[in-house]
């Protein structure tokens, strides 16, 4: 009976309402609609109050949450906004809202101590035959679009064209410790990463990266990784 | 803890709540707010708590729904509770999650012999979760339902009495219902028990587009006749925790401490009384 009852009032509120039940439809669309506009301030404003909430009703009405905690709330938000035929006007903002994503899930990542340049000391080429873990709030990507330009411009309120150079671009986010910290990658930073992640020695993620872009000073990239904050603190080594 | 009034935690007024001298403050926050991995959200809860109580109130729990507690849901909650050892644990009489999908809502049931045993049942698990006793908050009315087998008032102190669960009663929540269901608040509040409440919540509430029916907006502050019948309900049952809740239209921090502060000089007055 009680199931009947949630499954007849659940599609009492799926489509518009009047009177009680309107109540109910407007509570639980504005939970959903905050919750991404939480989630995607940069892509809120590109497009403006009035189509934000237009568009975030339509994808809450596709994808509601699963899950009762919002501050995760629309994984699929960027991948559903490509499929639009309408986005093709605006092709550069599911990139935009995919480094969003990253952001507020390395936001809310577990803490944990980032790998300190200092703590690689040893022979010259000691570094090579190391394993390294990613922070656990190191997310990166390689978008097609200039995402990172547009987003970081959008952060910092710039006014005015933007000057953003359209070519893809690679980006990694990251918190050491309270802050979100935003770093752009070349094709050898996301190959880099891309290794460490598969769980390469950092020797060949590096070789690999060399291979890719040979213009890249390799020494130099690991070295802001590091600075960044991407990688975790080594394990300390039990005394023998 | 001596009962005292608190303040909902926002994270703008972050801040000012750590910095706040009031004897007694505490803070309630919602819990799912906090079901994150790491952060700047959990290392300010862990800030306020180092010097204040704070209260954790559920709102995704799904209580009265047919389904058992989610259980990773239960294991998030069980977490923050270890961690933060709030003075109060919280959730709500109503439903949001259904077949894989959840509603940011609080959604209602019919008062039936079924739906109590159901949530006697949950709020059970719960608890034997935690290892504690929660409070369970009245609902807001908006929509008349057929079916019920309870009186509302008697359902409550029933659930109280077949789950070990406590009541938060919230007062704005009786004043929109009596407004949109047209019962009487104050006979509300005199059927319920003094005994098995916990906590107060008091919020502000506005009218909505038109201008028939009363939403439970915790937009605006609290009024007067909530503060009426919070005065009515603590000069009969005596001080209870009771918390000033804001969610929109957020004023300056010290707005929500005026209100604090009056709230509290009611408590005050029933102690007062009583020495």
């Amino acid at each position: 009976m009680l199931l009947e009852f949630q499954r007849e009032f659940a599609a009492g509120i799926a489509v518009p309402a009047e009177g009680p039940m309107r109540v109910y439809r407007n509570t639980v669309l504005s939970g959903c609609v905050g919750a991404l506009r939480a989630n995607y301030p940069i892509v809120a404003r590109l497009f403006g109050d009035e189509m934000f909430e237009a568009v975030a009703v339509e994808y809450a009405t596709g994808w509601p949450p699963r899950d009762p905690v919002l501050a995760l709330y629309g994984a699929r938000f960027p991948d559903w906004l490509e499929e639009q035929m309408w986005i093709w006007d605006v092709a550069y903002v599911p990139d935009v809202a995919r480094i969003e994503r990253l952001h507020i899930e390395a936001l809310f990542a577990a803490d944990a101590e980032p790998l300190e340049i200092g703590a690689l000391t040893g022979p010259d080429d000691g570094w090579r035959e190391l394993r390294l873990t990613l922070h656990p709030a190191t997310r990166f990507d390689w978008l097609a679009m200039p995402g990172m330009s547009i987003w970081s411009a959008q952060r910092e309120e710039v006014e005015g064209e933007l000057d953003v150079e359209w070519q893809p671009e690679g980006v990694l986010l990251t918190r050491p410790s309270l802050d979100v910290v935003p770093m752009r990658l070349d094709r050898a930073g996301h190959r880099f990463l891309f290794g460490i992640r598969l769980g390469e020695t950092t020797g060949s993620a590096a070789d690999a990266a060399a291979n890719l872009c040979s213009e890249t000073d390799i020494g130099s990239l690991f070295t802001s990784l590091v600075n960044v904050g991407a990688f975790a603190a080594l394990p300390h080594r039990s005394s023998p | 803890m001596t009962p005292a009034a608190g303040v909902g935690l926002k994270a703008v007024h972050f801040t000012e709540a750590l910095a706040a001298p009031a004897a007694d403050l505490w803070f309630e926050v919602h819990a799912e707010n906090y079901m994150v991995a790491g952060g700047a959200r959990l290392a300010m809860l862990e800030a306020i708590r180092r010097e204040r109580p704070i209260s954790l109130h559920g709102v995704g729990m799904s209580l009265a729904g047919a389904a058992d507690p989610e259980p990773d849901h239960l294991v998030a909650l069980k977490r923050l509770v270890d961690r933060f050892e709030p003075v109060l644990v919280s959730e709500h009489l109503a439903w949001s999650r259904l077949d894989g999908r959840c509603f940011p809502d609080l959604l209602p049931v019919p008062r039936t012999n079924e739906v109590l045993s159901r949530l006697a049942a949950n709020i059970g698990r719960v608890q034997d979760t935690l290892g504690r006793e929660i409070l369970i908050e009245n609902p807001t009315h908006y929509l008349a339902l057929r079916d019920h087998q309870w009186s509302e008032t008697s359902f409550l102190a029933e659930l109280a009495r077949r789950s070990g669960c406590r009541l938060l009663i919230d007062i704005n929540n009786v004043a929109v219902g009596a407004h949109n269901l047209a019962f009487d608040a104050a006979e509300w509040l005199e059927a319920i028990p003094a005994k098995l409440v916990g906590e107060i919540h008091l919020a502000g509430h506005m009218l909505d587009a038109e201008g028939t029916l009363l939403i439970d907006s915790h937009d605006a502050p609290v009024s007067h006749d909530v503060w009426q019948l919070y005065e009515s309900f603590i000069a009969r049952s005596g001080p209870m925790p009771t918390l000033i809740e804001r969610d929109g239209n957020l004023p300056p921090f010290a707005d929500l401490m005026a209100e604090r502060d009056r709230a509290q000089a009611v408590i005050r007055g029933v102690l007062d009384v009583a020495a």
